[in-house]
């Protein structure tokens, strides 16, 4: 008995410590096996301060209009303009002016094309056995990533002021505007993107905001087919004044008032509830499982895809331009 | 009867002359005309500069509008308003330097910086502050809202980039800069 306790307890011991042993590994070896979203949601661990890898070094391929460059390390630092051929190092602020353009190349490891009126900063371009870990910040603007994983793992990482994105081998277009906040339209491979504990795969073709929409969303914000703009007329000071007021009030009341159940509701454009269906059948049949069943139609407002033409083909034109599949706000 | 509508045209005709004399027709006035902004300021470093702010003062947005034309050679604010002016960019009206810009008067001055003809109801009235703005935010080159809002300096220096790459391409941008 004294002998099968001793094996039972030697065993979970070492059950234990191989498990132990398994928590400890770096993130990074996790993150190279797992999905975009996965890496994005857990962050590579930071390596140890004695080894924080081999710096590498970022070149100006082209440079066309106003460009400038500053090193954010040194405080007093002036801005200089950029010049083809430049070699920046970690810590690099670069801006550029109404229709300036900058070409730099992450050594093999991809590139980025940085638009008219964008300031960006390299925070960190440095290589740690095979993986190479790229962090680049975007303040406002545009810029086109374009990341090469031919020749090992990258660990590419875009942070603009509304999340983050991270990368493994693909391509992207990614913008940060004052208004719009943050875009980002996949071009090649996937993309996954971070805001606050929201995580978001994007492939080529996809596009997403700074709400991690679904792709879907805003294809559907961007083709919807919408009669007169988009607040009929109305002023956003006019619409809530009809939300608040409408119903009962003469000729606006046809717009019913949402605190009396028995008006009829506006749904106005942009909050259509997630899940309800739209467009469908020309016949204006209602029947939610037509387009829901129905693969050469189906996709909800929940972003859910749901079907689509058969052969994988992801053209938005073919859904918009068929008028069997016409779809309203 | 013939009198009194003899009457009628002497006051109407009246009226009229003192509402042209009165200054009725819009006359150009400068508050601030001395106003001045930072010296031998480029586009990259105006778009930086703008990006930190909260509001956009009618000073710096018509800097970056002349910025938009090929640069801003002028030295006060009232030079600014006169070159805008002489664009047909502006209005013959009341300008303020240390005034904030609103989102109606920014739409104004970059549809007529960019020639944009608009559909039905700008065509129509001519360029105004509420059908200007209505048309840059059906193009996506705006965010929705009122014209009567004041203007953040970040979505000021986007509206302008955007712009810019209209007035370049002659192709609206797509919500990531590119016109492809």
């Amino acid at each position: 008995m004294l002998r099968y306790t001793i094996i039972i307890g030697v065993a979970v011991a070492l059950c234990s410590g191989a498990a132990m042993a398994e928590d400890n590994k770096p993130a990074v070896d996790k993150t190279a096996k797992t999905t975009v979203k996965a890496a994005v949601a857990k962050p590579a661990a930071k390596a140890p301060a004695a080894n924080p890898g081999d710096k590498l070094q970022v070149t100006v391929v082209s440079v066309s209009g106003l460009a400038e460059k500053r090193s954010a390390s040194e405080e007093k630092a002036e801005w200089s303009a950029v010049k083809a051929g430049d070699v920046l190092d970690e810590m690099t602020l670069l801006r550029t002016g109404l229709g300036g353009k900058i070409v730099l190349k992450f050594a093999d490891r991809g590139d980025v094309t940085v638009k008219s009126g964008t300031k960006i900063g390299i925070a960190s371009f440095r290589k740690r056995g095979k993986l190479v870990q790229t962090r680049v910040g975007l303040k406002y603007g545009a810029i086109r990533a374009q990341v090469d994983s031919s020749r090992g793992a990258n660990d590419f990482r875009l942070r603009t002021p509304a999340g983050t994105l991270a990368a493994r081998g693909t391509g992207g277009h990614f913008a940060m505007w004052g208004d719009f906040l943050f875009q980002g339209k996949g071009t090649g491979g996937a993309w996954g993107g971070k805001i606050s504990s929201r995580v978001l795969a994007l492939i080529a073709g996809q596009w997403t905001d700074s709400e991690l929409k679904m792709p879907l969303s805003i294809l559907l914000d961007k083709y919807g087919i919408t009669l007169g703009d988009e607040y009929g007329g109305l002023t956003p000071s006019e619409l809530k004044n009809l939300l608040m007021n409408g119903g009962g009030r003469g000729i606006i009341g046809f717009i019913g008032n949402p605190r009396n159940p028995g008006s009829p509701k506006l749904i106005l454009p942009g909050v259509v509830p997630m899940g309800v269906p739209v467009g469908g059948p020309i016949d204006g049949s209602d029947d939610p499982d037509r387009y829901i069943d129905d693969p050469e139609r189906g996709r909800d407002r929940s972003g859910t895809a749901v079907g689509g033409p058969l052969g994988g083909s992801d053209d938005p034109g073919r859904y918009v331009g068929d008028p069997e599949r016409g779809r309203d706000r | 009867m013939q009198i009194r509508s003899r009457r009628y045209y002497l006051l109407i005709a009246g009226m009229l002359a003192v509402a042209t004399l009165s200054g009725c027709g819009s006359q150009l006035s400068v508050v601030g005309k001395d106003a001045k902004l930072p010296a031998d300021e480029n586009s990259a470093a105006f778009l930086d500069r703008m990006s930190s702010q909260d509001t956009v003062t009618q000073n710096d947005a018509m800097r970056g509008i002349l910025m938009l034309e090929g640069g801003d050679k002028t030295d006060t604010f009232k030079q600014r308003v006169d070159a805008l002016v002489d664009k047909k960019i502006i209005p013959a009206g009341s300008y303020d330097a240390s005034a904030k810009l609103s989102r109606g008067l920014l739409a104004r001055m970059i549809c007529c910086s960019c020639g944009l003809k608009g559909g039905v109801m700008l065509r129509t009235t001519g360029p105004s502050e509420r059908y200007c703005l209505r048309e840059l935010q059906y193009r996506k080159m705006m965010m929705n809202g009122s014209g009567s809002t004041k203007i953040s300096g970040m979505e000021f220096a986007s509206v302008l980039t955007r712009a810019e790459i209209y007035k370049r391409t002659r192709r609206f941008p797509d919500m990531v800069g590119d016109t492809d």
